[in-house]
């Protein structure tokens, strides 16, 4: 059966399916791949054209070689995710060069299901759902034509669509009520592609490259359903507070972090608390986003000393977390530990000396005062907030400071820190993103790349750590608007993406498309991506209030029960005998006992029948004859097949059954 | 060791005896139709395992949905491998009778109840070929043809055959041991010895015809063909010869007769004799003889037609059996 050869039929299915299960995949497969998979399909075919023939051994021998060295060496031996990918998917092309038992098509379309499977690792987007329709509909329809002897009049496609859609019911009810646990084990294999964000280390220059994406950051649920005002959201994720003279980097001061419950949160009768849900994007680090004055709620996020959420693990995955900020909360406001503070105010020995100049000359003893005497500046004097600055020398702070004059964020905070610093006052750059545009048709906020942003904090005794924003004071309308405000008309947002949706909000009928299809995005992501133990457990006690998983376990056995039943059900009603008419039904009934006495005979009328089971069990004879009499006259003399004749009739044929049952056969089966 | 197999056979036939007996018609239905995953079934299943671990590492709801999508897929391929089974009716179609030791051709009719169709079935009987049939909706009936090698004479029991499909997905292997009646005979196995010449009044068997007959009949010459004659007595060298049609007239009146009796072959066995009787009939038939048969119990009057050759045969094929 297994060594069967594939009907012709099912080839080309079998083709379109592994081809369309690579779709995924475009995002990192290499380019020989492709021509890998074009040139054993393209054989395959020529093949079932009945052109060429099939490949020697030597020929796929050289070709198993020569895929394996081309993996090995295009992902230079490091085993990632995308090598593994990249063997599975040059396992499964090449096998197309020797598909022709039923066996083949089999380890064809397995691996082509795994393929599927594992191209929902790189793309998960609401277009991979829709792409992989399609692809499991042709997977199954050339596993159906597969099985197709050739001479069936039903076609694989559309059987497979029943199959498909009969399934979906059973395949919803797992999906909700299947218990959703923890990762089992650490997974070794990820991804080495280089995730579009926030770097733990920044040069002048580096946010403004961030500026140019528009993918996403995050997105913001807000319990009130309200967001905040767009001046207070910074969402912080790094302190920058470590400066070699060129970037800055995090200290590692703060690496620690205190999980609940021995963690801060704000307390429960605090006016002024936030509350709110974030679901994040993968970013292979382990911070989080957050508020200023933010609690850790959710077990896996901890708090660290400066006032930010960590993961515990880094984020491979798209998470969701719950959290709470208190933002007008003071922090250390009672003091610095000696490392914190010496950190905090340290500069490299030498350079920018314009700039300690500056801060030397106007500090006066307070820190505010300095912070805004800074801010003052920036806004009073012609500074230009732009993406491209031009390019700085050896003591960049003072060439932009003085000189150029032009700068993004990263620029601003960085100055306004080395100024600080110099005037003796602990300082560090946040790094984060500002603001998000807010749906307010759904209530989301949904922070993009573009929004990435450097500010400021710096300390104060009494006060604890305040924060500032240098950009605000040269560009306002960034922080009130957005990025594509505050860039001048020369400067073109999103230059490098000329067709993003996002450049084109002025016309509205677009920008409303691109609302909507960003709302449906944002479903997508909220009730599927994210769908995990947590918002399983909400929805199980929103609906039927349960309580534990023993409760979901046994909510899921039931469901499958149900819909076994059901299914039995609909067989069954399928299946079931349907009769002509009511004497049809009397009369088939009788034969189905009848046969109980061994009298069956397809080809003889319904009177020599009898006749025979009238010698078959004599004790019925009087009873058989009577209803021969009737039988006859109902058939052949009668006029009406229906109403009184035909009731007649079928109450002495149903009467005769029941006595039949009562005589005991005698008759036995032949034995063989 | 075998005999414990053999006990073991003995008490599945008996069982299938009851849950499948045998029928010259048969609807498959719950009882009678056996459904369990195939080699392949098991191994989806494995891959569906790994799957739904990838999908709990990376925490991948679509993965998730994949998993779970593919795996009701399996459960509905479940009902739609039984539904490509049950309803199916199978009829005894009409064979025809052949010597024991040759093969005889079954037809089995398959018909769908309704509007439904049964798709890609494999049918075979334990040492026979297989068969591949499909019955398509609103169609006519389709007959697969079956094959076996007789081994007895008399009434055919034919054994099980298998039914089987792995029909949509090849995940699982439905299939069902059906045991089809038919109403056909199977002549004993000839075995062709020299006509014998009983000694006595009572039991001689061959009168007008010399012992070293060639099966020729007294020959009168040639007439011309009359609708009606046999084929047999046509004269075909001499109708190759381009002289028409011409037939060999036979004095069928007192032309070569014989009688075969049972009593001529003692003391062989019997399966033995009735080979024997066999050839003879069939040798005296191609004669173009009249020719008688005595059996214990049974007596065939001399005669020479299709029909008498076929009374004959089943006369032979059913000795110590009960009649159909």
């Amino acid at each position: 059966m297994i060594t069967h050869s594939i009907p012709r039929a099912a080839t080309p299915w079998l083709l379109a399916a592994t081809a369309a299960s690579l779709v995924l995949h475009a995002s990192h497969l290499p380019i020989w791949m492709w021509g890998l998979a074009a040139l054993t399909a393209g054989w395959r075919w020529m093949v079932h054209l009945g052109r060429w023939s099939y490949p020697g051994k030597v020929l796929k021998m050289i070709a198993v070689a020569l895929a394996v060295a081309a993996v090995g060496s295009t992902f230079g031996g490091r085993f990632s995710l995308e090598a593994a990918s990249a063997f599975l998917i040059a396992a499964c092309v090449l096998k197309l060069l020797e598909m022709r038992t039923l066996r083949d098509a089999y380890v064809v379309i397995f691996m082509a299901f795994y393929t599927l499977a594992a191209g929902f690792l790189y793309e998960q987007e609401l277009t991979a759902g829709l792409v992989a329709l399609p692809t499991v509909w042709l997977m199954t329809t050339a596993l159906i034509a597969a099985h197709h002897t050739g001479h069936g009049s039903q076609r694989a496609s559309g059987v497979a669509l029943r199959l498909l859609a009969v399934s979906l019911p059973v395949m919803l009810v797992l999906y909700f009520l299947f218990p959703r646990i923890g990762p089992l084990w650490n997974v070794g294999l990820q991804s080495n592609q280089a995730r579009t964000g926030l770097s733990a280390s920044m040069a002048p220059g580096d946010i403004a490259n961030l500026s140019q994406s528009d993918e996403l950051a995050f997105r913001v649920t807000f319990e009130s359903g309200e967001p905040l005002p767009r001046q207070q959201l910074y969402w912080r994720a790094l302190t920058l507070d470590a400066y070699d003279g060129r970037s800055w980097q995090p200290s590692g001061l703060f690496d620690a972090a205190v999980y609940p419950p021995q963690a801060w949160r704000p307390p429960a009768q605090a006016s002024g608390a936030v509350r709110y849900e974030i679901i994040q994007e993968p970013t292979d680090q382990k911070w989080l986003f957050a508020l200023r004055g933010v609690g850790a709620v959710d077990p896996r996020t901890g708090l660290t000393a400066d006032d930010r959420l960590l993961h515990r693990t880094p984020v491979h995955q798209r998470i969701r977390y719950q959290v709470e900020s208190l933002p007008d909360v003071s922090i250390a406001e009672q003091g610095l530990s000696r490392a914190v503070w010496r950190q905090s105010t340290r500069l490299p020995a030498r350079g920018n000396d314009r700039a300690r100049q500056w801060a030397e000359q106007r500090f006066t003893g307070d820190a505010s005062a300095f912070a805004n005497l800074i801010m003052q500046h920036f806004r009073q004097q012609p500074y230009y907030y732009t993406l491209q600055p031009p390019a700085l020398g050896a003591d960049d702070i003072d060439a932009f400071l003085f000189e150029t004059r032009q700068g993004f964020c990263a620029h601003y905070a960085g100055a306004t820190v080395f100024m600080l610093r110099a005037a003796g006052i602990p300082a560090r750059v946040v790094a984060g993103y500002q603001g998000g545009e807010w749906n307010a048709e759904a209530g989301y906020l949904t922070v993009r790349q573009f929004d990435a942003h450097a500010w400021v904090e710096y300390w104060q005794p009494e006060k604890g750590w305040l924060s500032i924003d240098p950009t605000a004071a040269v560009a306002p309308e960034r922080i009130e608007l957005g990025l594509r405000d505050a860039l001048s008309t020369e400067e073109e947002f999103l230059a490098d993406s000329p067709l993003s949706p996002h450049r084109f909000t002025g016309v509205s009928w677009l920008n409303q498309m691109r609302m909507q299809f960003d709302q449906l995005n944002y479903y997508w992501h909220r009730f599927v991506l994210s769908y995990d133990k947590g918002r399983q457990q909400q929805l199980m006690q929103y609906w039927i209030g349960m309580q534990s998983y023993k409760d979901l376990l046994y909510l899921l056995a039931g469901s499958i029960a149900a819909l076994f039943l059901v299914g039995a059900v609909w067989l069954w009603w399928q299946n079931r005998p349907r009769y002509r008419n009511r004497f049809v039904r009397s009369w088939t009934q009788l034969q189905q006992a009848m046969k109980r006495h061994g009298i069956e005979s397809p080809g003889q009328t319904p009177d020599e029948q009898l006749q025979q089971l009238a010698e078959a069990v004599p004790g019925c004879a009087n009873e058989i004859g009577a209803v021969r009499q009737l039988l006859q006259h109902y058939l052949y003399v009668a006029d009406a097949p229906e109403g009184q004749a035909q009731q007649q009739v079928i109450t002495r044929l149903n009467r005769l059954r029941r006595q039949l049952a009562r005589h005991k056969s005698n008759h036995h089966p032949p034995r063989s | 060791m075998s005999g414990w197999r053999g006990a073991l056979r003995q008490r599945w036939q008996r069982w299938m005896e009851r849950r499948i007996p045998a029928a010259q018609q048969l609807t498959l239905g719950h009882r009678s139709i056996f459904i369990f995953p195939s080699v392949i079934g098991w191994l989806f299943a494995a891959l569906l395992l790994v799957m739904l671990l990838t999908a709990i590492n990376y925490q991948n709801s679509l993965i998730y949905g994949l998993v779970f999508w593919l795996f009701s897929m399996g459960i509905t391929a479940m009902h739609f491998s039984f539904g490509n089974l049950s309803g199916l009716t199978l009829t005894a179609g009409h064979a025809l009778p052949v010597f024991a030791g040759e093969t005889i051709e079954l037809p089995v009719r398959l018909t769908s109840d309704k509007a439904k169709a049964h798709q890609s079935l494999l049918l075979r009987y334990p040492d026979g070929p297989e068969v591949v049939a499909d019955v398509n909706a609103d169609a006519d009936d389709t007959v697969a043809t079956l094959s076996i090698v007789t081994q007895r004479r008399g009434h055919l029991d034919a054994g099980r055959f298998l039914l089987e499909s792995r029909y949509p997905l090849g995940l699982f292997r439905v299939w069902s041991w059906i045991r089809l009646r038919y109403p056909v005979v199977v002549y004993p196995q000839p075995v062709w010895i020299p006509f014998r010449f009983a000694q006595g009044s009572e039991g001689e068997w061959l009168e007008g015809a010399t012992s070293d007959s060639s099966g020729e009949q007294d020959f009168h010459g040639l007439r011309s063909y009359q609708a009606g004659d046999s084929m047999r007595q046509i004269a075909w060298k001499q109708y190759a010869r381009g002289r028409g049609l011409v037939s060999k007239d036979f004095d069928s009146d007192d032309g070569a007769s014989c009688w075969f009796d049972w009593e001529a072959l003692a003391p062989l066995p019997i399966e033995e004799r009735l080979s024997h009787l066999t050839a003879w009939v069939l040798k005296a038939h191609q004669n173009g003889w009249q020719y008688g048969l005595r059996l214990p119990g049974h007596t065939l009057p001399q005669h020479h037609s299709e029909l008498h050759l076929e009374a004959c045969l089943q006369t032979l094929a059913l000795f110590g059996q009960e009649p159909i």
